[in-house]
């Protein structure tokens, strides 16, 4: 399906600036974990021990578990953005791009909201569930679920174009 | 089980699930200006009341710039609120049947564009209009991580999905109008 030049041309934008986003903060994620974890292995941390290393990498990939999960789900916007910029816009694809989309922002937030204190505490040695309640969490959770529903009206409305491309 | 009758039975649980997202994003909405008018202005309040003290360093003008400084703290949080009524907009429209409504897209626009401005307040401008109030002079400051440079695209994205919806809505009624 064909859409306005400009809108296409705005999401072939996007999907770019989209793609180097993930990039950017997938090198960002790695090393951040790598650069900690190696600076404290220089530094002496635990003694030299190998263990202190993997537990502080381990940490490390924990906290960025969030933004691990928020890449994924751009991903997926970059691809959906991919298909835009080539004028599909009521496909399937599209509709299953969004609902990972809006899947991956829903973990998230659930990984900022109770996962990665959880994991932390656990690491730390502390048994209980830890919430790290933020509102800018809620406000992802929620956009993620109406992304996701959104996904389903749009795989509607892909069936209601090919219906339609039928007729005609 | 026909294609017709597997899309009502999907949109009529889209429906149910869009009628508990939309109540939970009012929530969210009022919960976000409680909590930002709370914490930003009735609790320092109450502290200054509690104690008449000032700090120091402030001029004599120094409610002004104890408002400022308070309201463009709060502000990120305000826009997020007005950023899930926008989402409830939408949300409500679904829920109440109207999958294909140009009001629906125009509204996930909007919550897209206001997350984006949120974002914008919390990263760059309130840092740097609070540094800027506290030295006295304009001076540039970012406060942000890889998770908020996250939310900015993704916010990017949203504002286009409106679009995407509207062009859904568009299609509806011209099939609807063949058939």
């Amino acid at each position: 399906m064909a859409t306005g030049e400009d809108f296409q041309k705005r999401c072939r934008w996007l999907a770019e600036m989209t793609g180097w986003a993930v990039v950017f903060l997938a090198l960002a994620i790695v090393v951040d974990a790598v650069w900690v974890a190696g600076v404290k292995r220089l530094a002496g941390f635990g003694g030299g021990d190998f263990r202190a290393t993997v537990h502080a990498l381990g940490v490390e990939i924990v906290s960025s578990l969030p933004a691990i999960f928020l890449v994924l789900a751009l991903r997926s916007a970059e691809g959906v953005f991919d298909r835009m910029g080539k004028g599909v816009i009521m496909d399937a694809a599209n509709a299953k791009g969004l609902a990972s989309c809006g899947h991956g922002v829903i973990e998230a937030a659930i990984a900022s909201l109770v996962i990665t204190p959880t994991v932390l505490g656990f690491l730390r040695g502390e048994r209980s569930l830890d919430v790290d309640f933020e509102w800018t969490y809620v406000v992802l959770l929620l956009l993620g679920t109406a992304l996701t529903l959104f996904a389903d009206v749009l795989r509607d409305a892909a069936a209601a174009r090919a219906e339609l491309d039928a007729i005609i | 089980m026909s294609a017709q009758t597997f899309n009502a039975d999907a949109l009529d649980a889209v429906r149910g699930q869009a009628q508990i997202a939309s109540l939970l994003a009012l929530f969210a909405s009022i919960m976000l200006i409680v909590t930002a008018v709370v914490s930003f202005f009735v609790m320092p309040a109450i502290e200054y009341l509690r104690t008449l003290r000032v700090e120091p360093a402030l001029g004599p003008f120094w409610i002004f710039e104890v408002v400022a400084r308070q309201f463009f703290a709060a502000l990120p949080f305000f826009l997020f609120a007005d950023a899930m009524a926008a989402l409830r907009r939408a949300l409500k429209e679904y829920g109440e049947g109207r999958f294909f409504s140009e009001v629906a897209g125009a509204a996930v626009s909007r919550s897209g564009t206001i997350v984006l401005a949120a974002m914008a307040f919390k990263t760059a401008l309130t840092p740097t209009i609070q540094q800027s109030i506290e030295a006295a002079s304009f001076s540039l400051r970012f406060d942000f991580d890889l998770f908020d440079l996250g939310i900015v695209a993704f916010a990017v994205f949203v504002a286009a999905v409106g679009r995407v919806l509207d062009a859904a809505a568009a299609i509806k009624a011209e099939n609807d109008q063949i058939i």
